[in-house]
């Protein structure tokens, strides 16, 4: 089983990371770009024609597994659960290799696809069991589930790992209900499979100046389908309720972050815009994505502290001032550096790369110096270094508030204007965009 | 059904851009302006059974605009219509009725030639029950019946050339657009495939067809367009075209009077410029009047005592147009 799980996922996921990307190199992606296929039929054509012949060589050894299952007594149950779990999680595995090789480059995608695919195999390992009471995500757990002996799901005491510590079957908890491993995984494979198609289907028959992984109403709702991953296999019964929602909202860090970048627009798409008059110049227009990025901080920040507020678990460390405060620190973190990468994206040449580039040197040498300074260790120090480094805001405890708050408004009226400030700086750019000379003549006047 | 148009008659339109605009940047770094325009308020009207020649120099956007009409890049502004259907708006329809050829393009080399065409069948949704028969109609047309069975990669550069246009006319599009199809076929191969469009042409298709081939172009297209640095300088009729600008008919006398001084008696008589000597005894001039006076004009040098024995106008090419317009309204 392990043997079939590895081709089919790591080989199939291979195939799928090259998929479109050697068709683009052979100018061969246009012939079928201009045919009759729908969108939908060329994704399915692709998430299952790139790795047939992996899909082949596990129908090879499927028969050699079969022997071993019946030699070792498994029960057959769990075997077929254990080959749907394959299968579904390699096909959301592809989904999300095909999304890479239609996006990105392809030294790029191979390299981040495989990258990701190692630590999907390594996942076992290093599953991180200390936020969600929710076990491994990764197909390779499949090997386990065939040698499992019974479907009884069993609530865990508090504070125990999941069920890899053992005694307690596969059991996951969801909102406070165990439910067996194996339904979860099957689930949330088939979810995120028809998340990453949709994003296939959305683009692949598009113009590549115009991909757009989600809508920015799709791109929102995928946020708080993790998020209700997030909050639903929460391990609220671990932390405390100020240490729950700092690990919420970390969490969502990188999330939100890459739902920013989905819902930049690049000078392609801006021309376009103001070409069919679609687009106002504007303060609205020069502070997008804020308007998205903002709800979706906001909801996904918020509805935890909703949570906690309800279910009452409230500690001494609680106040929900701060953890407001905390939520809005966290949007305009979020806006700041968002808005950023929307400004260099509109620059000539489109520099999103050297912007997430600047980014990356930024948080390390501002992370090198404060931490020289010790600025990380004291109440006062920490609030001046979020001022450049919001993250700092997880730390915050209610004593720390009492002292400096002051402090922290300051490193929020910064992000407010550090976030103003690129703004102005993609009016500017939208301005120069829109010119006079700079947009076609038909549509210079609808502009 | 036909549309008119004052007293004439117009046929319908095939592909129709409206105020087509593209405009891309160019790298940072790069001499001049930021961004270049690939068509600049492209307006142009190719009917059905045209074959359309789309003519300009490299980086005309003669590409873009070809990838813009098979609904491969969106236009920044601008409308285009193809069978009555908008690209933009329903590419899927649209689609289906064009035959695309890329300028540069491989084929799957390890597919049997059938195999590459029934693929495709597929994938334009033809009913199945039709693909084998239409699969044997279009390797007879290319002349690959002989190779059905073959593998592509063992194919000559010209049969693949071949090839690809099988692909595009297998679902038998009412329009086919072939971006430089002749490149890096022999002298063979491009009358073939001049032979190929004419058949193409006569069996309702309409072709737009770029190519750097002017010649080539000029014994294939009934119609042109000049594009340049995005901008149409020049769209109509071939033989309009090459027609346009010339004021004065040019023409050349070839005579069988050895010592006859064809020149200087030219240069003398009035209408006649530009006269200059042809081998072996003859001479080109520009004549200012019409058919009459150059059949008194002709008279009158039999009467002088020489032996004309051929009488004939010289055309403009649609290289000397294309250079001539090129030179002077784009810089």
């Amino acid at each position: 089983m392990a043997a079939q799980a590895f081709v089919l996922v790591l080989g199939g996921g291979l195939l799928s990371l090259l998929a479109i990307q050697r068709e683009k190199e052979m100018n061969t992606f246009d012939f079928q770009r201009v045919t009759r296929l729908r969108p939908l039929e060329l994704a399915f054509g692709k998430l299952f024609g790139a790795p047939v012949l992996m899909y082949f060589i596990v129908l090879c050894l499927m028969p050699a597994a079969l022997v071993g299952a019946v030699v070792g007594h498994a029960r057959p149950t769990f075997v077929v659960a254990a080959y749907v779990v394959v299968v579904l999680g390699a096909i959301s595995i592809h989904a999300l290799a095909l999304l890479l090789s239609l996006l990105l480059e392809r030294g790029v995608a191979v390299t981040g696809g495989v990258l990701f695919l190692i630590v999907l195999w390594l996942n076992p390992l290093v599953a991180a069991k200390f936020w969600l009471d929710l076990g491994s995500l990764s197909p390779f757990l499949a090997s386990d589930l065939s040698t499992q002996m019974t479907w009884a799901v069993m609530p865990r005491p508090p504070g125990t790992t999941i069920y890899m510590s053992g005694g307690y079957g596969m059991t996951d908890v969801l909102f406070g209900w165990p439910v067996h491993h194996a339904a979860v995984v099957v689930v949330l494979y088939a979810s995120f499979a028809a998340w990453f198609l949709l994003a296939v289907v959305r683009n692949i028959k598009r113009d590549p100046a115009g991909y757009e992984i989600f809508t920015p109403a799709q791109a929102l709702g995928f946020l708080l389908f993790i998020n209700l991953i997030f909050i639903g296999f929460f391990r609220w019964s671990r932390w405390s309720a100020s240490e729950a929602q700092a690990d919420l909202l970390g969490l969502n860090t990188s999330l939100c972050f890459v739902l920013g970048v989905a819902l930049l627009r690049n000078r392609d798409r801006v021309r376009r815009l103001y070409a069919r008059g679609r687009l106002s110049s504007g303060w609205l227009a020069a502070a997008w994505p804020a308007p998205y990025l903002g709800a979706g901080t906001l909801v996904v920040g918020l509805v935890p502290v909703a949570i906690l507020q309800v279910i009452g678990k409230l500690d001494g460390e609680w106040d929900l001032g701060v953890a407001l405060f905390r939520v809005a620190l966290f949007s305009a973190w979020l806006l700041r550096d968002i808005l950023y990468l929307q400004w260099m994206n509109l620059r000539r040449g489109g520099r999103l790369r050297v912007g997430l580039l600047y980014l990356a040197v930024f948080y390390i040498c501002a992370g090198i110096v404060f931490g020289t300074l010790n600025l990380f260790g004291t109440p006062r120090g920490l609030a001046f270094t979020a001022v450049l480094m919001p993250p700092a805001v997880f730390s915050l405890r209610l004593g720390a508030w009492a002292e400096t708050w002051d402090a922290w408004l300051v490193a929020l009226c910064a992000q407010i204007l550090i976030a103003g400030i690129f703004g102005s700086l993609q009016r500017r750019t939208l301005a120069d965009l829109s010119a006079p000379g700079r947009l076609p003549i038909a549509a210079a006047g609808a502009a | 059904m036909f549309l008119e148009r004052g007293n004439s008659v117009e046929a319908p339109a095939a592909i129709l851009l409206e105020n087509l605009s593209k405009v891309y940047d160019l790298p940072p770094g790069s001499a001049g302006a930021a961004q270049a325009v690939a068509a600049d308020n492209l307006n142009l009207r190719i009917a059905e059974r045209e074959v359309f020649g789309l003519v300009g120099p490299n980086g005309a956007g003669k590409t873009t605009t070809l990838k813009m009409i098979c609904g491969l890049l969106v236009p920044t502004a601008g409308r285009i219509v193809v069978n009555g259907v908008d690209v933009e708006r329903d590419p899927e329809a649209a689609q289906g009725g064009i035959g695309y050829l890329a300028d540069f393009f491989s084929l799957y080399d390890d597919l049997k030639v059938w195999e590459y065409l029934d693929y495709f069948a597929h994938a334009y949704k033809m009913a199945p029950e039709t693909i084998a028969g239409r699969i044997t109609d279009v390797l007879r047309l290319m002349g690959l019946e002989g190779k059905r069975g073959a593998f592509i990669g063992a194919l000559s550069r010209g049969m693949k050339q071949r090839l690809g246009i099988g692909r595009a006319i297998i679902h038998d599009p009412p329009v086919l657009v072939l971006d430089e199809p002749a490149v890096g076929l022999d002298p063979k191969g491009r009358i073939e495939f001049r032979q190929l469009v004419h058949e193409l042409n006569g069996r309702g298709k309409t072709v737009l067809i770029t190519s750097h081939l002017l010649h080539d172009l000029e014994e294939m297209c009934t119609s042109i367009a000049i594009i340049e640095k995005g901008r149409l300088l020049r769209s109509g009729r071939l033989e309009q075209i090459l027609g346009e600008g010339v004021r004065e008919r040019r023409v050349r006398i070839m005579v069988a009077s050895p010592g006859f001084p064809l020149v200087e008696w030219l240069s003398r008589r009035e209408g006649v410029t530009g006269v200059t000597g042809a081998a072996p005894i003859g001479a080109q001039f520009s004549f200012a009047g019409g058919p009459s006076e150059l059949a008194s004009l002709v008279k009158a040098l039999v009467v002088a005592g020489a032996s004309v024995y051929a009488v004939e106008p010289v055309g403009e090419t649609l290289e000397k147009v294309v250079m001539g317009l090129s030179r002077g309204e784009v810089t």
